[in-house]
C-alpha cells in the first residue's frame, strides 16, 4: 500500500525550491566550466544539472500526488510520520532532541579548545543525564573511561594524533 | 612437479609463525573493522611496517588476515548500533539493525558470520582454481561496462524505497548530488567547493555513513516517546539455525559468485558487490516486502557479496600484478619490499610461495569463523547496554572515528551535518538507504560515464559496445519492469 504523508506537500515544495536554487545559483556559481567542451556531457556541470532536474521533477510529482490525494481523501485522512506517537510530553521530548542537536555542535566546536577527551567527558555526562541516568558513579565511570580508552587506542595503537586543546602539554 | 611444489609450499607454510600471523591478522581485522572510522585499508597500512622483518609468506599472510577480518568486522557494529564500520557494511545495516531491535541480534550476527565465512571460502577457491580465467575476463571491463554495471546496481534503490518510491528517488538524488562535491576528474574544476580546501577531495564515505545512520538514532532517542525508547534490545538467546542457513543458502551462494566476479575486476570493491547481491536476493525473494525490515536473508546476501570479493581481489594482483583496490595496492607494496613481483612470472619462479599463500588464505576462513564466534559472544554484549548510556557512548565513538579517517575536524562536522540531514529524513519518512547507495556508487557512476564519453568523443553508442554492456542493460530493463509491475500491484485502484 502506497503511503502519502501530510508533510509531503512541504517536502515537494522544498524540493522544487532546492532544484531551482541548484540550477540557477549553486551550479553556475559553484562549478566553473572550461571554455572548450567536446560534448555537453563532458561538462563538469552536466551531472549536477541532471540531478537538479531530477530533484525538481520528483518534487513536482510529490506536490501533484499530495494535491490529488487531498482532493480525493481530504487532508485529515493522510498519514503522518508522527501520528503513531504518544502526544504526552511531546514538547519536552522535542526540547531534549533540540538540546541534543545543539550540544552535538557545541561538542564539535569545543574540541579544538579543550581537546577531544575533555569535550567527550562533558558530552557523556550531559547526554546520559538528559537521557534519564541518575547513577553518578556509573556516569562518571563512563565519562572518564570511554574517552580515555579511545584516546589511548587511537593515539598509541592507531597513531592518530587526536587534538588535546589546552591539555596538549599532557601528551 | 606439482607434488614437489606442494611439498616446498608446505615447508614454507607449516611454521607456527604462519598460523600465528593469520590468527593475529584476522583478529586485528575484526576489531578494527568493528570500529567506525577505522577502515580496513588503514588497518592494513598500519600493520605493513611490522611485516618488514618477517618472512615474505608470514608477512603477506598477516596482511591478508587483517583484510579478511576487516571485511567481516564492519558488520558487527552495523548490526548492533547501526554504525557501519566500512562502506560495504552499510548494506548490512538495512536488515541487521531492525533484527537487533527485535531482539534477534545474535541471529543476525551469526548469519553475517556464516555468510561471510562461506563467501570468503568460495572466493579463496575461485582464487586458487580460476585466477587465470577470471583475470582475463576482468580485463574486458572498461568504463562503459562499469557504467552499465553501476546502472544495474542502482535498480536496488527502487527495492529499498518500500512504498515511498518517489521519496526513494529524491533520497538517491541527494546522495548523487553529495557525491559530485570535490574536484572534477576530467578537467580538475572545483564543484561545490566554494573555497573550502577540505571539500576539494570530496566528502569521505565514513563520516557521511556514520552521520546518516548513527546520529539520527541518538536524536530520535530523545525525540521519541518513552514507550519507544525502551532499553536496548537484548541479544536474544537463539542464534541462527541450520534451517536459517539452508533457507538463505541460495542468496549466500549467489552473493558469493557476485562477490567473486566483481572482486576480480580492479577498482570495484566490496560495496557494489554487497548492494548488487542484496538487490538480487530481494528481486528473487517470494517476500521482497520484508527486506529492509529485518530480513535475515538480506544480511546473508549483503555479507556474502561483501566478503566474496576478498579472495577475488587477489586474482588480478597475483595473476597480472595489478592491484584492484587500495588494500591490494598495500599488499603489492609488501610483495615488493620482499623483492617479489606478483604476475605471471611469479607463478613460474615462486610457485611454492603462491601455494603457501593459498594455504594461509584457506586457513583464514577457519580462523574467521572461530574468532567471529568469539567476537559475537563478547562484542555483542553492547546490545545489553541501556540506550540512555549506549547512544551518548556511540556519539563519542563516532566523533573519534570520524576524526581518525583523515585527522580532520572537518570530517567531524560533515558527520554532524549528515546526522541532522538523516534525522530530518527520518522525520519526513524519506528512506535513507537510497541516499547511501547513490552516494557510495555515485562517483563510480559519473566517472565511468564521463570516461566512456571521453573515449568515444561523445558518442553514446559506446554504452552498447560489448556483450557485457548488453547483458547489463537487459538485466536493468527486466528488473525495472518487474519492479514497476510489483509497485503497480501494491497500489489499489482508487
Amino acid at each position: 500500500m502506497k503511503t502519502i504523508h501530510r508533510s509531503d506537500l512541504g517536502v515537494g515544495i522544498g524540493l522544487v525550491a532546492l532544484s531551482l536554487i541548484l540550477y540557477f545559483v549553486l551550479i553556475p556559481q559553484g562549478i566553473s566550466e572550461p571554455s572548450k567542451l567536446s560534448s555537453i556531457a563532458m561538462s563538469p556541470r552536466f551531472w549536477p544539472s541532471v540531478i537538479a532536474a531530477m530533484l525538481g521533477l520528483a518534487g513536482l510529482v510529490v506536490i501533484v500526488q499530495q494535491l490529488a490525494s487531498r482532493s480525493r481523501l481530504g487532508a485529515a485522512t493522510l498519514a503522518s510520520p508522527e501520528e503513531h506517537e504518544d502526544p504526552t510530553g511531546a514538547k519536552g521530548r522535542w526540547i531534549k532532541a533540540i538540546a541534543c542537536m545543539v550540544w552535538s555542535f557545541v561538542y564539535y566546536a569545543s574540541i579544538p579548545y579543550v581537546g577531544v577527551v575533555a569535550a567527550s567527558f562533558a558530552t557523556l555526562l550531559f547526554l546520559t543525564w538528559m537521557g534519564g541516568e541518575r547513577r553518578i558513579v556509573l556516569m562518571l565511570l563512563l565519562a572518564v573511561l570511554l574517552p580515555s580508552l579511545l584516546y589511548y587506542f587511537f593515539n598509541y595503537v592507531a597513531h592518530v594524533s587526536l587534538p588535546l586543546g589546552i591539555f596538549e602539554s599532557l601528551r | 612437479m606439482f607434488l614437489d611444489n606442494l611439498g616446498d609450499a608446505l615447508n614454507l607454510f607449516l611454521a607456527w609463525e604462519s598460523f600465528l600471523a593469520v590468527f593475529v591478522g584476522v583478529f586485528i581485522g575484526i576489531v578494527i573493522g568493528a570500529i567506525p572510522g577505522m577502515t580496513t585499508p588503514m588497518a592494513v597500512a598500519l600493520v605493513l611496517p611490522f611485516t618488514f622483518a618477517m618472512s615474505p609468506v608470514t608477512g603477506i599472510l598477516l596482511l591478508l588476515g587483517v583484510y579478511k577480518g576487516g571485511l567481516y568486522g564492519g558488520s558487527i557494529t552495523a548490526i548492533l548500533i547501526k554504525t557501519p564500520g566500512t562502506p560495504a557494511a552499510a548494506c548490512t545495516v538495512l536488515d541487521g539493525y531492525p533484527m537487533a531491535q527485535r531482539g534477534e541480534a545474535r541471529r543476525a550476527l551469526d548469519m553475517a558470520l556464516y555468510a561471510s565465512v562461506f563467501a570468503d571460502f568460495m572466493s579463496n577457491v575461485a582464487l586458487i582454481l580460476l585466477a587465470g580465467t577470471l583475470a582475463s575476463f576482468a580485463l574486458k571491463f572498461g568504463p562503459p561496462e562499469f557504467f552499465t554495471l553501476i546502472v544495474f546496481s542502482l535498480t536496488i534503490i527502487a527495492g529499498v524505497s518500500g512504498d515511498r518510491m518517489i521519496m526513494g528517488l529524491v533520497s538517491a538524488c541527494m546522495g548523487l548530488l553529495l557525491a559530485t562535491i570535490g574536484l572534477d576528474i576530467i578537467y580538475g574544476s572545483e564543484r561545490f567547493v566554494f573555497g573550502e580546501v577540505e571539500l576539494m577531495s570530496g566528502l569521505n564515505f565514513i563520516p557521511v555513513l556514520i552521520g546518516l545512520f548513527a546520529i539520527p538514532e541518538l536524536i530520535n532517542h530523545f525525540a521519541s516517546p518513552p514507550s519507544k525508547k525502551g532499553e536496548a534490545s537484548a541479544l536474544g538467546n537463539t542464534g541462527a539455525t541450520f534451517a536459517d542457513f539452508k533457507r538463505s543458502f541460495p542468496s549466500i551462494l549467489r552473493g558469493s559468485i557476485i562477490g567473486v566476479i566483481l572482486g576480480s575486476i580492479p577498482g570495484i570493491g566490496g560495496a557494489p558487490a554487497a548492494f548488487l547481491s542484496y538487490s538480487e536476493a530481494r528481486r528473487t525473494s517470494k517476500h521482497p516486502e520484508t527486506y529492509g525490515k529485518g530480513e535475515i536473508d538480506g544480511i546473508a546476501a549483503a555479507e556474502a557479496g561483501n566478503n566474496g570479493v576478498a579472495g577475488a581481489t587477489m586474482i588480478p594482483l597475483l595473476a597480472l600484478g595489478i592491484p584492484g583496490d587500495v588494500i591490494t595496492a598495500v599488499i603489492l607494496g609488501a610483495f615488493m619490499v620482499h623483492d617479489l613481483k606478483p604476475g605471471p612470472l611469479m607463478f613460474q619462479q615462486n610457485i611454492d610461495m603462491i601455494y603457501a599463500i593459498f594455504m594461509g588464505i584457506m586457513l583464514s576462513s577457519v580462523f574467521m569463523f572461530i574468532l567471529g564466534k568469539l567476537a559475537i559472544r563478547s562484542l555483542s554484549r553492547i546490545s545489553d547496554i541501556p540506550n540512555r548510556l549506549l547512544y551518548p557512548a556511540v556519539l563519542v565513538l563516532c566523533v573519534y572515528g570520524a576524526y581518525a579517517v583523515n585527522n580532520s575536524m572537518f570530517d567531524v562536522l560533515v558527520m554532524m551535518v549528515c546526522g541532522l540531514l538523516g534525522f530530518a529524513m527520518l522525520r519526513f519518512a524519506i528512506p535513507t538507504a537510497p541516499f547511501l547507495i547513490a552516494f557510495v556508487l555515485g562517483a563510480l557512476l559519473e566517472d565511468s560515464f564521463r570516461q566512456s564519453m571521453r573515449i568515444s568523443d561523445g558518442n553514446t553508442e559506446i554504452f552498447f559496445r560489448s556483450l557485457i554492456c548488453w547483458a547489463f542493460w537487459a538485466l536493468t530493463v527486466v528488473t525495472v519492469f518487474l519492479l514497476y509491475r510489483a509497485h503497480k500491484k501494491s497500489i489499489p485502484l482508487a
